[in-house]
């Protein structure tokens, strides 16, 4: 079925060194109408990998392609929108003077009234100074801007991790009616796991420059279980990673689990789990 | 490229030049009225040569946005960025040599303590030098932000210091001869190809400096 649709952003071999970090993705393909989640902690390498993908740095090694072109031109550029984890927009523009240059950045695209009355929707001022905004009506404002020009790519960086569970909940939903309704290709980058298991179709877990784990929230709950056995029972087959408790071995498993002669069995797992058991964990497989 | 040029003129004028511009305005023409040409005269070369230095503050209004990530992704050139600031800094000298121009003629409708083209030197070369400055200013600033004032400044300081010790060991006199010998459009000529080079490297520089600037 994926195999069938568009590829909107493809990745080889990508390599960026720093002096003390490196970043090595030996393959990402996105699909047109996926979302996908990039996860990791902070300092993962997610900022680093969406800046390569914008060209906003230089890769040492490998091809990017977006949109199935190696360079990110003024065409591509008006097919992708961005947000960043804060408003780039100068505070002492109000809305009304930010609509008049975006509409003549984005020339062909820019759809004013949209913009217009997505402002008016969310309750934001078009007189006021951005700068009286709060946190969220400046990622609402981003978020809205971004929309306003029609990507057909949108990536969000750390887009809603400062914001309170509930601004984030809103604008989370605002991107997921956004996608099933124009069919927009989303790269969402977190810290924060479990946003992303509620709009994410995929989700690459990356840890130190590199991809550790490929899955999808409907994997995590019926292809992942936790099971605590006894410390001296022999290690299940399907054990990813083990995190040794006080008297029992708590393991991370993938597949129906055989008969374990443990404490308990928890099918499903979080996000969260996932990445404390990966991050934390001694793994086996 | 409009959009740009328009975000700039925007934070400029809210952030830096609304209120001093009033002022300088106000007292320039009071001042002139009172004394005349010496502060005419004086207006006329320190007013363009300021509000350039006020202009450079849109480079610390970028970093402080982090103007340069978001502009990077949006469907501009890199020339057209650069060239629309170019268009600001220049337009802010122009306007200002402008006003210095209706200044200079109200002191002499005032005092005609001077011929009206004695008047109209000094605004021309205010006018010069701040182009001049500004074709200084600009590359330095996309390689060291709004710093780039700064270092502009103390290499102007080192270039005074070096042509002063210049002008002992070199025989003037030889300059002059050229300069009396040549005819007039001669040295317009030159004076225009020095201006279109230094112009033309000055834009070529910022735009490479930008291409290369690191994002934060």
């Amino acid at each position: 079925m994926r195999t069938n649709k568009k590829i909107i952003l493809e990745i080889e071999d990508l390599e960026k060194n720093f002096d003390e970090f490196q970043l090595k993705i030996p393959n990402l393909s996105i699909y047109e109408g996926e979302c996908v989640g990039l996860i990791g902690e902070n300092g993962a390498g997610k900022t680093t990998l969406i800046k390569l993908i914008l060209s906003l740095i230089n890769k040492d090694k490998g091809e990017i392609k977006v949109f199935e072109s190696n360079t990110i031109n003024t065409p591509i550029k008006e097919e992708i929108g961005v947000v960043f984890d804060q408003c780039s927009y100068s505070g002492l523009l109000c809305i009304r003077e930010l609509n008049k240059i975006l509409k003549r950045i984005y020339i062909n695209k820019w759809n004013e009234n949209q913009f217009i009355s997505d402002v008016k929707k969310q309750g934001l001022s078009l007189e006021k100074e951005i700068s009286t905004f709060s946190q969220g009506m400046k990622a609402k404002l981003d978020i809205i801007s971004a929309f306003a020009h029609s990507p057909k790519l949108l990536i969000l960086d750390e887009a809603t991790s400062n914001l309170d569970p509930v601004i984030r909940r809103e604008i989370n939903e605002e991107i997921r009616n956004y996608t099933d309704k124009t069919g927009c290709t989303i790269l969402f980058s977190s810290h924060l796991v479990n946003e992303l298991e509620l709009i994410c179709d995929r989700i690459f877990l990356i840890d130190v420059g590199s991809i550790i784990l490929e899955t999808s929230p409907d994997e995590l709950k019926s292809n992942y279980y936790i099971a605590n056995i006894d410390i001296n029972s022999d290690i299940p087959n399907e054990t990813i990673s083990i995190i040794k408790k006080e008297n029992y071995l708590s393991c991370l498993m993938y597949g129906v689990p055989n008969d374990i002669d443990g404490k308990s069995i928890t099918k499903g797992v979080s996000v969260d789990d996932l990445m404390y058991y990966l991050k934390r964990g001694v793994k086996v497989i | 490229m409009k959009g740009i040029l328009i975000r700039d003129v925007l934070v400029l004028y809210k952030r830096y030049l609304r209120i001093p511009v009033v002022i300088i305005s106000i007292a320039g023409l009071v001042f002139t009225l009172i004394m005349g040409f010496p502060i005419s005269s004086l207006l006329s070369l320190i007013l363009p040569i300021g509000i350039g230095a006020l202009s450079t503050n849109l480079f610390a209004e970028d970093e402080k946005d982090n103007w340069l990530r978001q502009v990077k992704i949006m469907p501009v050139s890199d020339a057209n960025v650069v060239c629309s600031r170019f268009i600001v800094f220049m337009g802010t000298v122009l306007t200002s040599s402008l006003y210095m121009l209706f200044l200079n003629a109200v002191s002499y409708l005032v005092h005609k303590d001077q011929t009206l083209t004695f008047y109209f030197i000094f605004t021309a070369m205010g006018f010069i030098v701040a182009v001049f400055n500004n074709f200084l200013l600009l590359p330095a600033c996309y390689k060291f932000g709004a710093q780039g004032a700064n270092i502009v400044s103390i290499g102007i300081l080192i270039s005074v210091g070096l042509l002063t010790v210049g002008i002992k060991k070199i025989n003037i006199r030889y300059f002059m001869n050229i300069y009396e010998t040549s005819p007039s459009y001669t040295i317009w000529l030159i004076a225009i190809v020095i201006f279109l080079i230094t112009g033309i490297l000055s834009v070529k520089l910022s735009i490479f400096f930008y291409k290369t600037s690191k994002v934060q």
